[in-house]
């Protein structure tokens, strides 16, 4: 006897938020503090709180190693330089600020729980949200992009870039 | 990840290790492991024996020797951190040490184990480069002296001998202001570019963290600063508030000193400059100034206290000598001795403050001074005896409202009856003006019974001497209308509470019978209502033809300090 039975909803679901930051980028040095980070997301019904608020947090510090430090540099002839945890730079918590977080609760119409998912929001928003933050400090010296990660280097670059365009 | 094969033995004594040493052409020194281990986890180091000095205990030390201070070698970076001797003669050796890497391994690593390993990106070596170090090694033949600049020669390369061991590390003091700083992506990391400054021989030696081979000294910029007395340097404000108080200096705008060469040779020689121009040296040479400047202050405070304090209590104490005994009179005594009393006790506490200031000042820390003061002050107690029993005594007379400043009073002390006017009270003396003018100084603790005279009523006593022969009746008819007058005549009658009565006869002798008259008064006027019933009674006597008696018995008085 065998029994099988597919729940394929309609349609998917679309978890929303907004994440705000705020850094302070040294102009000397290129080195780049986020001093606050706010994120808000809707992820629909929440069951498990804590779990929620982990899935986000796990996920910014993941999308500000990605903006700021993360890189997998080659050389010429295509070998990675950046295979080991030696080179290759991940934040540690110290590098990774107390976030404020907080959430709206749009229950979704597609499932019969009105859940919606959680675990990449804050991998797909902090990047921009960091970046931007980072040319936003920087737009009074005529900086208007930056590259990824945003290390102290590139940031140096881009702003006697930018002083070498105005001068 | 795992280490190449190799031997192990453990030296107890600096001897030892040298004839381990000597014993294989391929054995490394192993200290706190913090650099080899993970070299030779990495394969990049495979030495054929270890020889671990980690537990010669009499290489870890901070002492004073003259004007330098040398340091064990096998000194934990936790020692050196917190080593009171280099945090006030050498604070950025201190400093520095406390930097390095997580608090596992400053609690590992060793200072002599940093410098043997000669590896450009370590915190201390560019510090102890700046300083001017020396290194004892010790070898099979004696130990022998290097100068910093001779020592370090090549990356992870030193002037060290095979079958060397570095076993002190000498520094002159070097308190003079200083910085350091570095530049690193991650906590805990190595630094990408460190930078090291301190005064030192009437300039600034600075030393370089990972912007070469070796630890690097910035001659650049040390030249600049003996050109420019100081490289520009400037007075700055703090940045960010980590940095020591007070004033600073910062380092600005010094010329390149590292930078030709590879591209990111000269990324790090921009950041060591951006450091450099971001740190303000730390300033101690003028502490002797502050310390100077903290007493004047304090001092200038106390005295501007005491100054307004006094001028309070005075202007209170000579409005409280036209007060009369009504309850307005009586308010303002009050106010003026708690003012006096609060007022002494704010000026003693401004002056403690200059004492604490002072003591601070000289680096005496009052925790300890408490606990000596617990002993001292069994003995100091004997001594301090009675003034804290004067204290306490002259708290309970202010509490319990005894006196207050003008009232008139018979004290009755260790040294006999104080009696007058209350001028001043102090928590531990209380000034007593008598009636011929002689300021008595009572301690409040040898007060044993206070007589206060001018508390809630007094009473006027006058007796009456008259011959035996007269008719008593006849007498107290003449008083009663003596008394009536005189109770309805300014100013006495506000002195009196109640009129005058003749009591009546209180005494017969031979000659004389004595008639009382009493009257109930205002507390500081029984003495002019007595005085003036003296002398109108005696007056209306005279007059009425009532005789007295031959011989005059003393009178019974009550004045005060009659």
């Amino acid at each position: 006897l065998e029994g099988t039975a597919v729940y394929d909803p309609p349609n998917f679901t679309w978890p929303a938020g907004t994440h705000v930051c705020v850094v302070e980028v040294d102009t000397e040095t290129g080195q780049t503090d986020v001093l606050r980070y706010v994120a808000v997301d809707d992820c629909g019904v929440v069951i498990n709180p804590m779990i929620v608020d982990g899935q986000v947090q796990g996920g910014v510090a993941q999308g500000i190693a990605e903006a700021l430090y993360e890189e997998a540099v080659y050389d010429e002839s295509g070998n990675l330089m950046t295979s080991s945890m030696t080179q290759y730079l991940i934040p540690s918590a110290m590098e990774i600020p107390d976030m404020i977080l907080d959430r709206t609760e749009t229950p979704s119409t597609t499932n019969a729980l009105g859940v919606k998912g959680i675990a990449e929001a804050g991998t797909i928003a902090s990047p921009p949200a960091v970046i931007n933050a980072v040319v936003d400090a920087l737009s009074h010296l005529g900086v208007t992009e930056m590259g990824k990660p945003a290390s102290p280097e590139r940031v140096w670059r881009a702003i006697q870039e930018a002083k070498g365009a105005a001068s | 990840v795992i280490p190449a094969p190799f031997e192990y033995a453990r030296a107890g004594s600096v001897e030892e290790a040298i004839s381990l040493l000597g014993s294989d052409a391929d054995a490394k020194i192993l200290a706190g492991g913090h650099s080899l281990l993970p070299a030779m986890r990495l394969r990049v180091a495979r030495p054929s024996m270890l020889v671990d000095i980690g537990r010669i205990a009499d290489l870890s030390y901070v002492r004073e020797d003259g004007d330098r201070l040398a340091i064990g070698a096998l000194t934990r970076h936790h020692d050196v951190a917190n080593a009171e001797a280099l945090q006030q003669l050498c604070p950025i050796v201190a400093h520095a040490a406390g930097q390095i890497g997580d608090p596992q391994v400053r609690h590992m690593g060793t200072i002599g184990g940093s410098v043997a390993h000669g590896d450009p990106a370590g915190d201390l070596p560019a510090v102890l480069l700046a300083l001017d170090a020396e290194f004892v090694a010790q070898g099979p033949n004696g130990t022998r002296t290097v100068a910093a600049t001779d020592f370090f020669t090549s990356l992870f390369e030193t002037a060290l001998a095979p079958d060397e061991v570095l076993t002190e590390i000498r520094i002159p003091k070097a308190n003079a202001g200083w910085s350091f700083m570095k530049f690193q992506r991650r906590a805990q990391d190595w630094a990408v570019v460190g930078v090291s400054a301190v005064r030192a021989n009437g300039g600034v030696h600075v030393g370089l963290t990972n912007m070469g081979l070796t630890p690097l000294r910035a001659a650049g910029v040390e030249e600049a600063s003996r050109r420019r007395r100081g490289p520009r340097v400037r007075r700055g404000t703090r940045r960010r508030g980590d940095r020591a108080p007070g004033r600073c200096v910062r380092v600005r705008r010094v010329p390149p000193s590292a930078g030709e060469g590879a591209r990111s040779a000269s990324a790090r020689g921009g950041l060591g400059i951006a450091l450099l121009a971001q740190d303000p040296i730390r300033y101690s040479r003028d502490w002797w100034i502050e310390f100077a400047v903290a007493i004047a202050i304090s001092i200038a405070i106390a005295t501007a206290v005491s100054l307004i304090v006094g001028r309070y209590v005075r202007r209170y104490r000579r409005r409280t000598k036209e007060t009369g005994d009504d309850v307005e009179g009586r308010r303002r005594r009050r106010l003026t001795t708690v003012v006096g009393l609060a007022g002494g006790i704010v000026v003693v506490i401004a002056w403690l403050m200059v004492g604490l200031t002072i003591l601070r000042g000289f680096n005496v820390s009052l925790g300890p001074l408490v606990v000596s003061a617990g002993i001292a002050g069994v003995a100091l107690g004997f001594g301090a005896q009675t003034l804290v029993r004067d204290t306490i005594s002259g708290l309970f007379i202010v509490l319990e409202r005894q006196y207050d400043i003008g009232d008139v009073v018979d004290l009755e002390s260790d040294g006999g009856v104080v009696s007058g006017t209350v001028e001043a009270l102090s928590l531990r003396i209380t000034s007593v003006r008598q009636f011929d003018g002689t300021l008595s100084f009572v301690p409040n603790g040898a007060v044993h019974v206070v007589r206060n005279k001018t508390r809630g009523w007094g009473r006027a006593i006058v007796d009456v001497r008259v011959a035996v022969a007269e008719d008593a009746g006849r007498v107290r008819v003449v008083l009663e209308e003596l008394l009536e007058q005189l109770s309805s005549e300014e100013p006495f009658e506000s002195a009196l509470r109640k009129n005058p009565e003749v009591l009546g006869v209180v005494q017969v002798t031979d000659a004389a019978q004595v008639i009382r008259v009493a009257a109930e008064t205002e507390p500081s006027r029984r003495w002019e209502i007595e005085r003036e019933l003296r002398e109108r009674i005696t007056a209306r006597i005279a007059e009425r033809g009532i005789r007295v008696p031959p011989v005059p018995m003393p009178q019974r008085g009550s004045e005060p300090d009659a």
